[in-house]
């Protein structure tokens, strides 16, 4: 039986009141947050203290180019072979009607640790002034330091990395100019399986100064679109072995299919051990280039559902992720596009088919409205599923006049793999990272501060760019992987690997250029949950062969060399 | 001309804040408002039991006056001078759309239609906060205006705050359960939020109240492809193939299915035809977006203003400055088919069968695949016992439609006047 309340009159009602208020708060609390799931993920912005100045310029002078908006993709890799990953930033160029005094350049940064970075450009000799777009960096020369290919407007560069700290431009012995076109994502693969990584150059469209066209809305000038000028081929270059390409686009069947090329990413979807192609198009079927093991290619996107949308539709498909959101053992992709269109996420079925699993898994949430650029899936709190990173923003900086259902500077998003087949957003509750709003385009992902999980690099157009340091803290387990290859390629780009950790089964590859017209992640990462032992690493080579090894420790980096049954280094 | 583009804007604080405010907010603000509101309730019900009681309802406090029209405002898009570059056209026709509205608004203070109508036009316009003001500035007017709820529900829509849009479209469809649009608007919200089964019910109930519509049946099928049910997304695919014109969605639809069905040659032979239609869908965009322009998107509005404007007079009983405002609609836009159908509606009602004759003829010629409209002509010609024309015009609606019962129940009587 109750004991009689003692509380009488206006004492009564206060703490009636009181109460009501904290369950309102409490319900609101739980209403006003994107779902019930708890974020696990904390990223902090850590742009203003990183050391990095590089402000980035799309060139233009109000003229409105075509290819303006597309500026740029960026590279985390590690150049000095230090054990750090440093950045590499592209940049616009002057246009004609622009005025700069001293075009600024690609940028080059050292990684000093504790993510703090020098600018270390012209002493590496890599500051490119041509016009930016697409970057993939691959050691395509197997001297054991990573190169880099710019795919610009205008001549694309391929620096040799000198294994001193600096590089030498070498496009015109390699035959890697390409002519002048508009470029977009790039990428180096094996494609033939010969052990030398051979280079896919997609290209945006055909544009000429003469054929400049501005579109107008409301009054207002406003950039053309892709279907204001005709669609442009992508180019292959199979290596020489002797440092030198040759192309071989027709023969390889690439030539055949003109697109509007943006990310471009390289990866086996049909696990039958050779490197297909996928290139998102703008306003345009995706391709989805599927190689018959001797480098020659033929389009499947159509007939394998990752063209187009769910309806059929042709998205403004701009960058591209690949990765295996939900462990079963086939690489899916996720497709960012413009405004009014949600990102689409593409479910592997294996069987040589994908399914739009878009509105099913939550993967759209937060993208319909704004303009979408560089995403990957990455595994940010270690829990052994791969979560989702979208980088936002307009490129008309007065959208407002005319449309303010969107903006030019917008948040990112960041969607939680629930480890049901399900994205969760948490852009608001994941720390004071996604509170910076700018127009983002490439990004990268890399584990910066080598602390076990993975940070985030963002090139803001006509800004500088945010750092976003991973600080999520929870005791999960990891592991990191740098392949090393001896009879492949010596990133060991293409190879797929393969962790258990108890019933926890993950599989990745390593891809040179991804997502928007961007480079990263040379060394894979893992989350491992509460798994503190891995039972077994298994590598599949390009070329067939296959590495296994046992009885793994976690939370450490560990370098495996091609032919090796043992980790040939590691740090904690 | 500054003091007319004022008084087409809604100052926040003129009406309750717009629907964006986090919930969070909101609720804390509820919070502090619980006592203050009790406050308000029992003043306002001690002056309801006074002898006055309630006081009259107070008209809206936007604009009412007509526009001070500028020369420019004046100009009408048919008249237009030829000398006006697009911006200058675009900008008269704009004028003309606020002109329409401001000129309904001061003919009809106390009615939401025009402060409605006032908020489509600013979303038209890429003014999404703007129109969202007025509707519920309209919802304040007229509380169960369900068409303000519909429209607020699709900006949610379209910024991904599904729940939202479900709460709205919930009250929308309480007021009027037949609202064209609401259950597939009701639908897309259930698969924004990812949840098919749920999406299922609102796409039915669409196709009762009207069955013949193609992206109804298409959404139904691509729920059912990601629900795994396979036969029943064929059932509805297919359905919408039949229904013309030809849509390549429906055939992509159709062969993804297929395929997951197993049915490869099949399915391969649909993706053939979807490849096909897209390419002319493709050609024939390019075609329009080469001819796209501000003044293009302009007439639109202001065709879509001349058309909302004739409903509301005609609702008012004014019906001659209801035919003229969508005469201005038809002659506008030459392919138009609404106000046509509105006007050929009013025609027949007011015994004009020639006029209402003539529209549906206009309507048959641009939609040649509307059996409705073939149906109309007969039955305005059996009115004026021009059989033979009757018979040919409802022959041809079987034709289309063969399956339904009402063209040959209204061929036979055709007939029988012979």
């Amino acid at each position: 039986m109750k004991e009689p309340s003692n509380c009488t009159g206006s004492h009564a009602w206060r703490t009636n009141l009181t109460l009501c208020a904290v369950v309102l708060i409490l319900a609101c609390l739980c209403t006003g947050s994107n779902s019930g799931e708890p974020c696990t993920i904390h990223l902090r912005d850590v742009s203003r203290s990183c050391g990095i100045k590089f402000n980035h310029t799309h060139g233009g002078s109000g003229r409105l180019y075509v290819f303006e908006p597309m500026t740029a993709g960026l590279a985390s890799f590690d150049y000095d072979n230090d054990g750090d990953i440093d950045l590499y930033f592209l940049n616009g160029a002057p246009l004609p009607g622009t005025k700069m005094s001293e075009p600024q350049g690609n940028a080059l940064y050292r990684n000093e640790g504790n993510c703090t970075f020098t600018d270390v450009t012209d002493k590496a000799g890599v500051g490119d002034q041509g016009y930016g777009l697409g970057v993939a960096v691959a050691d395509y020369d197997n001297d054991g330091d990573q190169d880099i290919y710019l795919n610009n407007y205008g001549p694309n560069r391929l620096y040799r990395n000198n294994g001193n700290g600096t590089f030498s431009d070498v496009t015109a012995r390699a035959g890697l100019t390409n002519g002048n076109r508009v470029g977009a994502g790039t990428n180096f693969l094996d494609m033939d399986g010969d052990g030398d990584l051979d280079l896919f150059v997609a290209n945006y469209l055909q544009f000429s100064f003469d054929a400049h066209k501005v579109r107008k809305k409301a009054g207002h000038n406003i950039y053309p679109g892709p279907r204001d000028y005709p669609p442009a081929r992508n180019n292959l270059y199979r290596n020489n072995n002797d440092g030198t390409f040759s192309e071989v686009s027709t023969g390889a069947r690439i030539s055949g299919y003109p697109g509007t090329a943006m990310g471009t990413v390289c990866a086996d979807y049909d696990n039958d051990g050779d490197t297909d192609v996928y290139v998102a198009n703008d306003d345009e079927a995706n391709f989805l280039f599927r190689n018959d093991g001797s480098g020659t290619f033929v389009d499947a996107g159509l007939e394998s559902g990752v063209a187009h949308d769910l309806s059929g539709g042709e998205q403004s498909s701009m960058g591209v992720a690949c990765g295996d959101y939900d462990n079963d053992g086939w690489l899916d992709f996720y497709v960012t596009g413009y405004q009014q269109e949600l990102a689409l996420l593409y479910k592997n079925l294996g069987d040589g088919f994908f399914e739009d699993t878009t509105r099913v898994s939550g993967a759209g949430s937060g993208t319909f409205q704004h303009v979408n650029w560089g995403t990957e899936f990455v595994d940010f709190d270690n829990d052994g599923d791969k979560d989702l990173f979208v980088a936002c923003g307009h490129f008309e900086k007065d959208i407002r006049k005319f449309d303010d259902s969107t903006s030019y500077q917008v948040r990112n998003v960041l969607l939680m793999n629930t480890g049901a087949g399900k994205f969760v957003n948490v852009s608001s509750r994941c720390g004071d990272g996604l509170a910076v709003a700018s127009s983002s385009r490439g990004t990268a992902f890399d584990d910066l501060d080598n602390d076990g999980d993975i940070d985030i690099v963002v090139l803001n157009w006509q800004q500088t760019p945010t750092v976003l340091r991973n600080d999520s803290t929870n005791k999960n387990h990891w592991i990191q992987i740098r392949l090393s290859g001896t009879k492949t390629n010596r990133d060991g780009i293409g190879a797929r690997v393969k962790v258990v950790a108890g019933d926890l089964i993950q599989i990745d590859e390593v891809h040179s250029g991804r997502g928007y017209q961007s480079h990263y992640g040379t060394r894979l990462h893992f989350g491992l949950g509460k798994h503190d032992r891995i039972d077994r690493i298994e590598i599949s080579w390009i070329g067939g062969g296959k590495d296994v090894l046992e009885n793994i420790r976690t939370d450490q980096l560990v370098i495996i060399m091609e032919g090796s049954s043992e980790p040939a280094g590691g740090s904690q | 001309m500054k003091k007319e583009k004022d008084s087409r804007r809604l100052k926040q604080s003129e009406v309750g804040s717009s629907r964006k405010p986090a919930r969070i907010r909101a609720m804390r603000l509820l919070l502090i408002l619980l006592p203050v509101c009790a406050v308000l309730v029992a003043l306002l019900a001690a002056r309801c039991f006074s002898p006055q009681g309630t006081p009259p309802p107070q008209p809206p406090a936007v604009s009412r006056n007509p526009p001070k029209a500028s020369p420019r405002a004046k100009k009408t898009a048919a008249n237009a001078d030829a000398a006006f570059s697009t911006r200058a056209l675009a900008q008269a026709l704009e004028e003309d759309a606020f002109a329409v509205i401001e000129r309904l608004m001061t003919d009809f203070p106390r009615s939401p239609a025009p402060v409605a109508l006032m908020g489509t036009i600013h979303a038209k316009l890429g003014n999404v906060e703007e129109a969202v003001r007025w509707w519920n500035r309209c919802l304040e007017m007229q509380p169960r205006h369900a068409t303000a709820y519909y429209e607020i529900a699709g900006i949610s829509l379209n910024k991904g705050e599904y729940e939202e849009a479900l709460d709205l479209l919930r009250k929308a469809l309480k007021i009027n359960p037949r609202m064209p649009g609401i259950h597939h608007r009701m639908a897309l919200a259930w698969m924004g939020l990812g949840n098919m089964r749920e999406a299922l019910a609102p796409l039915e109930n669409e196709i009762k109240i009207a069955p013949r519509q193609k992206h109804v049946h298409g959404l139904l099928g691509e729920i059912y492809l990601q629900l795994g049910e396979f036969a029943k997304a064929r059932k509805h695919f297919e359905t919408a193939i039949r229904i013309p014109p030809d849509n390549p969605q429906t055939y992509y639809g159709l062969a993804t299915t297929l395929t997951r069905l197993g049915q490869k040659e099949k399915a391969e032979e649909y993706m053939e035809k979807f490849r096909v239609l897209k390419a002319r869908n493709r050609a024939a965009a390019a075609a329009l977006k080469r001819n796209r322009d501000d003044v293009a998107s302009m007439r639109q509005l202001v065709l879509l203003t001349y058309k909302d404007a004739g409903s509301v007079y005609h609702r008012q009983g004014q019906v001659n400055e209801a035919l003229n405002c969508w005469q201005k609609a038809a002659d506008l836009y030459p392919k138009e088919t609404g106000c046509r159908v509105m006007m050929a509606s009013v025609y027949a009602q007011n015994r004009r069968y020639p006029e209402s004759l003539r529209m549906y003829e206009q309507l048959v010629a641009i939609d040649p695949w509307n059996p409705v409209y073939h149906m109309r002509v007969g039955a305005l010609n059996a009115q004026m016992n021009r059989i033979a024309d009757a018979l040919a015009a409802v022959q041809r609606a079987i034709d289309l439609e063969p399956d339904d019962v009402t063209y040959r129940k209204l061929y036979q009587e055709i007939r029988s006047m012979k």
